[in-house]
């Protein structure tokens, strides 16, 4: 009998153990961070069958896929370079491969990581914010989120960062409930991107509620300008 | 947006739930139990209930104790913590910027004013950040942290002016005392409070909210005070003159009607197959009013698009889908662009900057006055590289800002801007621009593109003065370029 208590506590505390450990890493799981591209010869045949895909579809290249990097590729490479105001060598070098829109990691010689949609760590916090408080509005609604948050930043009454604004205590429910960890969907980001380029529906508004919840009475005495999906964004 | 004390509820909830589940566990091993003692059943399966279910009630013990472990409790002190430590030093930085604006209204000499100022300026970032910590709603701290915020910037709008030679005018000098008047009443308020909070005060109220929270009401009777704030008219972000913004390019233009909108709309997306036009509101702006339209393509995509009210132009629209595939290079996006912008009726426009080098990409248009680039009057749109169209469009710069240019003539010569920069970059490009300055000034400026050591820059040389006015530094990331 003694035996068999040894056994189920040394389960329990096992178990335990793995019980912690599980709820840890579950709240401190992050997405992955933001990779440095590196960018590697271009040389194997994947990698030169990738151009050659790239330069058939835009209409430069008229041979076939092979992966030879021939007489007729380089001409296509050329023909590339002077459309797109690059040095024309036929070289695909770094600025030709980025006008190609090829990044580090979709070559062989290249890092693994995955390719990191964000141009900066502002815009992927922005998408966050977007996609937990908005995810279900239509697109132009998520870029007038986006928008709020920026020109908040802009305003001399809230913080002057994206992450001041966001993280300030009160200003958005997703920051207490957590929801603001959820890996973003592409529509999120793109709607960040957009509001970080200047897109603004809402005409410099610093908030917005969705009238069916909204309890502060306050908000409702803020000019309205306009009403987008769910939410009302208010000067 | 909306309250946090809704998470402590949620929390409490999520806990008992947790409780709930585990009293039903242990009812469910009594119940077996039970069986157990009373039937005959084989004993090795009555172990195996009984480790499962223990170890069901062990797992979620475990998970209960992690998750407690992080939250609310130690949350909750922690945040108390940093509350505590937010106010103390925002006391600090007000104390510290009353000393410093008592010392410039004073002081006579711009070196010492200079100096001073970027102690404010300091200061008054760092009050800044402090107050906006602080678990205050917006309703309770707006005019303070617009003071602090204005203060930081006229601070900086005052060293710029010594740093270019001018010095203090009487009406600068009329400002700061104002300034320094409202600070020292602020700096009394806040350590008053500060004294009194240090018996038997815990932040626990501040942090739930609580109305009759001695913080909450001393910011909430500071607030009253904004009447005696000055409207502060300076340039900078924060300046009050930012407020009276107009639209340059929609002077003069007449308004349309909700039909003659609509047809502009029909128009100009008449390419897009677009059904089921529908007027689904306005916007009202304080500068810009428009009428937004919706509708959607042969393929259900919607279309949303904001047609100004004065002139019908088309201010903003969005016709997005998820591109996941680059049919089209750059070059020919940039060409769908142009063609498009001549369609509703933007011209004298040229490329100048692009980003991101996914699947859509933005292409930065500037307007182009006698061979010079405008850059106050950007348009700025999206292309889908998947189906070879405009999948986005924003004007409202060029609204505010394009209206008729006299160029003016360049004092210097290129050749003497050059050897300006010759020092700092091999310049590969140069070319004329007016770039704005400021919030509302513009200035004829050589722009040289070139590199550096560390990679590419943007210097901007005034034209009549020879001064560098701006610099940009290029920062190339895995979406494409970015302008820093």
């Amino acid at each position: 009998m003694k035996r068999k208590w040894k056994i189920y506590l040394m389960l329990f505390v096992s178990l335990a153990v793995v019980g912690v450990s599980t709820a840890v890493a579950v709240s401190v799981a992050n997405e992955p961070a933001m990779e440095v591209a590196i960018v590697g010869a271009s040389s194997s045949k994947s990698d030169i069958k990738l151009i050659q895909q790239k330069l058939k579809n835009w209409g430069y290249y008229t041979g076939s896929v092979d992966g030879i990097y021939g007489s007729k590729t380089k001409a296509a490479v050329k023909y590339f370079q002077r459309r797109n105001g690059l040095t024309v060598d036929g070289i695909v070098g770094n600025k030709t491969l980025k006008a190609m829109g090829i990044s580090s990691s979709m070559l062989s010689g290249g890092s693994s990581s995955t390719n990191s949609k964000f141009s900066s760590s502002d815009v992927k916090l922005l998408a966050r914010l977007i996609y937990a408080e908005a995810r279900g509005e239509p697109y132009q609604g998520q870029v007038a989120v986006g928008a709020v948050v920026l020109n908040r930043v802009k305003s001399s009454s809230f913080p002057n960062t994206i992450s001041g604004v966001i993280y300030q205590p009160y200003a958005f429910t997703c920051v207490n409930d957590g929801q603001i960890n959820l890996s973003p969907n592409q529509t999120a980001i793109n709607a960040a991107n957009d509001a970080m380029n200047g897109w603004d529906p809402t005409y410099g508004c610093l908030y917005y509620y969705n009238p069916k919840v909204a309890t502060s009475k306050w908000i409702y005495s803020r000019k309205t300008v306009v009403t987008i999906g769910q939410h009302v964004f208010a000067l | 947006m909306e309250d946090n004390k809704e998470f402590y509820k949620n929390e409490q909830e999520r806990e008992k739930n947790a409780e709930n589940r585990l009293i039903r566990q242990d009812l469910a091993d009594e119940r077996r139990k039970n069986s157990r003692k009373n039937g005959k059943k084989s004993k090795r399966g009555g172990y195996i209930a009984a480790i499962v279910s223990l170890s069901a009630v062990v797992i979620a013990l475990g998970t209960l104790l992690g998750f407690s472990l992080l939250t609310p409790l130690d949350e909750y002190i922690s945040s108390s913590v940093t509350e505590q430590q937010s106010f103390y030093e925002l006391v600090g930085y007000v104390d510290g910027m009353d000393t410093n604006l008592s010392k410039l209204v004073v002081s006579k000499d711009d070196e010492k004013r200079q100096k001073l100022l970027g102690e404010v300026r300091v200061q008054s970032s760092l009050a800044s950040d402090s107050v906006t910590r602080l678990a205050l709603r917006d309703e309770h701290k707006y005019y303070t942290v617009k003071f602090i915020n204005q203060v930081s910037d006229y601070s900086r709008y005052l060293s710029e002016k010594l740093i270019d030679g001018e010095t203090f005018s009487s009406s600068d000098i009329e400002t700061l005392k104002t300034i320094k008047e409202i600070n020292s009443t602020l700096k009394k308020n806040l350590s008053e409070l500060a004294i009194n909070l240090n018996v038997g005060y815990d932040f626990k109220g501040l942090l739930e909210g609580d109305d009759g929270d001695e913080i909450i009401s001393k910011f909430k009777d500071l607030e009253l005070m904004a009447t005696e704030y000055p409207h502060m008219i300076y340039d900078g972000a924060f300046s009050d003159g930012v407020d009276g913004k107009t639209a340059k390019f929609l002077e003069g233009k007449s308004e349309v009607s909700k039909m003659q909108a609509e047809e502009t709309f029909k128009k100009y997306f008449s390419s897009y197959g677009v059904k089921k036009v529908e007027l689904i509101g306005e916007s009202k702006g304080k500068v810009i009013e428009t009428y937004n339209f919706e509708a959607v393509d042969g393929n259900g995509v919607e279309i949303y698009a904001q047609i100004s009210k004065k002139g019908g132009l088309l201010v903003e629209f969005n016709y997005f889908k998820d591109c996941s595939e680059d049919k089209i290079d750059q070059a020919a996006a940039r060409e769908i662009a142009e063609n498009f912008l001549k369609k509703v009726g933007y011209d004298n426009l040229k490329a100048v900057w692009t980003t991101g080098g996914g699947n859509v990409i933005t292409i930065n248009f500037a307007s182009l006055v006698n061979g010079v680039i405008c850059y106050p009057d950007l348009i700025k749109v999206n292309v889908c590289r998947e189906r070879g169209v405009v999948s986005g469009l924003e004007a409202s710069s060029y609204i505010y800002n394009h209206h008729p240019r006299e160029v003016e003539t360049a004092s210097i010569s290129l050749a003497v801007a050059k050897k300006k920069v010759d020092g700092e970059i091999s310049v590969e490009t140069s070319r004329l621009a007016i770039i704005p300055i400021g919030q509302s000034a513009e200035k004829l400026a050589y722009e040289f593109y070139g590199k550096a050591e560390d990679g590419y820059y943007y210097i901007y040389v005034c034209a009549q003065t020879g001064k560098e006015l701006d610099i940009f530094k290029v920062v190339e990331t895995t979406e494409g370029v970015l302008l820093t």
